[in-house]
């Protein structure tokens, strides 16, 4: 085998022009489909990182009316049949397999009457939290305080806020210590938070632009002991749950979906449930989309390698033809037709995988350009770069077998007195 | 006895028609000998060499080499046979381009499975043995006829074969080369290699110690030296 290695490769060093021309169908096929491959892993991994965030592996469960959250409009007040989420309920939730931590708490969507002066934030969301929130969530309070027990134990009326609100509100001056006004209620600012992980998103449709335009109204968060001075009593509230990998949110959100569930009594009306949203599930459906689009031009690519595969059959057909004397006289002086067969397979397997090889090189080196140029983020795939490997071992060993045999089947003699 | 054919016949056939080429052959050669066989063209010598050689088998007849009935060999062999028992030296050398004096001499023993170490020692004492130490690593492009003709001898003897077949060795010689061809092929039959050499030239075959002669397809002895 190595004899047969290195012979090969003496073979098509000494035809170098030849042997390079031979693989550039190789080259190319394996090229297109490393630098295809890379995009779709590149905009999959993007799209995954997009909807579910790199490393915070929350799920979001809402209370839903059909298909869209359900909304306190502040007139019709707390949904009828609906109990309040126990502790027993949540001590369940956190003991499910894979949570880390999960936080309940109140929620309003575009809510109104938030100002300082003359100041006002619209369509900002305000949040009554417990204790769970920030750490849940992936937040950190970067100046000032948290909350603390005794805020929820005496209904202290203080607030945090995010970095857009404190644009919005303060235009600068520092909010800290400062009161802000929630539905006419004073609250006073104790502290400033952001995301743990600075994670900037990558938005390029009106979809992603739409996931991300709730962070740039500003939010503000109250200890969920307060929420009853500003909003209703006993109003059902919403959670966020962590598993600890992203491939357990779907079942970690499905279990905690049904532990909430319980809550709602038939006279809830069948419309109104809690529903875990699942990024991961969404994520996968527009990956499908990409994949599939993808996947037409994996063929294209496929024939290129094909017309490659013919290229290497016809040369090595011409190789036999030329080197005629050459089996001859091997066969004289007693190599076996197996052997004469190993060797052209090895020629021919070696030429593909030297094509396949800078085949990879090059398709990365397309990706990067094709990412530069169109901005498509790039992923290299590692299984792809082997399975492109075997693959071009393979096309070698299928289209030089016909050349191989007639090779060996070639009779010393006739192959002797050949000119 | 090396070698022994007996009532040998080889036919080709041509379109519809059935060539015979041999006519009866009996031929036989001990240890040691040195032979020339001698003839004109399409007299049946290189078909007789095929034959010696085990690259071709006889229509009808026995062929024994060494002990060994060729007649009911397959490829396999067939290649076994000339791997251990025959080395051959050809008119135009036959020597791979791509590769140094030392791995062409190495060639047979690659086949014969041994070792990286022991091929390079064996087919460096070759080369010496043919006056070539000083060229291994030449590529067959850079020596001259002779020197090609004596690498390929020591390809044929690498394998200490019983017999050394070889075809017009000199045919691509020039008048210098081919006599010291000639000088060394007396020197590894004396020390002991059996040798049978084609040719058509006689005063190659004068070289032998034994000449026979075919003619027609029929070998004819002209006595031994």
């Amino acid at each position: 085998m190595r004899e047969n290695v290195i012979e090969a490769m003496q073979e098509i060093w000494t035809h170098k022009m030849r042997s390079f021309l031979t693989m550039l169908g190789v080259i190319i096929g394996i090229a297109s489909i490393i630098a295809i491959v890379s995009t779709i892993k590149g905009t999959n991994d993007k799209i995954m990182e997009n909807l579910v965030g790199k490393g915070n592996n929350n799920i979001a469960i809402s209370l839903m009316q059909g298909e869209s959250a359900f909304e306190f409009d502040g007139y019709s007040g707390t949904p009828q049949g609906i109990s309040l989420i126990t502790d027993d309920q949540k001590e369940r939730i956190r003991s499910i397999n894979h949570v880390q931590d999960a936080s309940f708490f109140y929620t309003r969507i575009y809510a109104e009457y938030i100002n300082k002066e003359n100041n006002s934030l619209e369509g900002a969301r305000v949040f009554g939290i417990d204790d769970h929130f920030l750490n849940t969530y992936g937040y950190i309070v970067y100046r000032g305080r948290s909350f603390i027990d005794s805020d929820r134990e005496q209904y202290r009326k203080v607030c945090m806020i995010d970095e857009a609100a404190t644009n919005i509100l303060f235009k600068g001056s520092d909010p800290i210590g400062e009161t802000i006004e929630i539905k006419g209620e004073p609250f006073v600012v104790v502290g400033l938070y952001q995301e743990k992980q600075a994670f900037v998103p990558d938005i390029k449709t009106l979809d992603d632009y739409e996931i991300y335009e709730e962070s740039t109204y500003g939010t503000v968060l109250i200890p969920d002991a307060c929420w009853p001075i500003v909003y209703n009593y006993d109003e059902p509230q919403n959670a966020y749950v962590r598993a600890d990998r992203t491939e357990y949110m779907s079942y970690v959100g499905r279990e905690a979906q049904n532990i909430m569930r319980e809550s709602i009594t038939k006279a809830a009306g069948k419309s109104i449930t809690y529903r875990a949203e699942d990024m991961t599930e969404e994520a996968r459906s527009q990956q499908q989309l990409s994949n599939s689009t993808n996947s037409l031009l994996i063929w294209v690519a496929s024939i290129a390698l094909l017309v490659g595969g013919i290229g290497v059959m016809n040369i090595m057909l011409v190789s036999v033809t030329e080197r005629t004397r050459e089996i001859g006289l091997k066969r004289a002086l007693g190599a076996k037709k197996g052997r004469i067969l190993a060797q052209f397979l090895t020629e021919s397997a070696v030429l593909t995988l030297l094509g396949g090889i800078f085949g990879i090189i090059t398709g990365v080196i397309l990706a990067e350009i094709i990412s530069r140029i169109t901005s498509i983020p790039v992923g290299i795939s590692v299984p792809a770069i082997v399975i492109s490997v075997l693959f071009s071992v393979v096309i070698g060993v299928v289209f030089g077998l016909i050349p191989s045999i007639k090779a060996s089947n070639l009779s010393p003699i006739d192959a002797l007195r050949r000119e | 006895m090396l070698l022994e054919m007996q009532h040998i016949y080889k036919n080709y056939i041509q379109g519809e028609m059935d060539v015979p080429v041999l006519k009866d052959v009996n031929f036989n050669v001990n240890e040691g000998e040195y032979i020339a066989i001698t003839g004109p063209s399409g007299s049946g010598k290189t078909t007789m060499m095929n034959l010696i050689g085990c690259l071709d088998v006889a229509t009808k007849g026995t062929m024994i080499l060494d002990g060994e009935d060729v007649g009911k060999y397959n490829d396999n062999q067939l290649s076994e046979l000339r791997l251990n028992k025959l080395g051959f030296v050809f008119q135009n050398f036959e020597l791979l381009g791509s590769m140094s004096a030392l791995n062409n001499v190495c060639l047979p023993l690659t086949y014969a499975g041994v070792g990286k170490e022991e091929r390079i020692a064996r087919a460096t004492e070759a080369l010496e043995r043919v006056g070539l130490a000083d060229r291994i690593s030449f590529r067959p492009n850079q020596l001259s006829g002779g020197q090609k003709q004596r690498v390929a001898i020591a390809r044929a003897i690498i394998n200490r074969p019983k017999i050394l077949l070889a075809d017009e060795p000199t045919g691509a010689l020039d008048q210098a080369s081919g006599k010291s061809v000639m000088e060394l092929f007396s020197k590894l039959n004396d020390e002991g290699i059996t040798i049978i050499m084609i040719t058509h030239d006689a005063s190659i075959a004068a070289h032998a110690r034994r000449q026979a002669k075919m003619l027609d397809g029929e070998l004819t002895e002209e006595g031994q030296k």
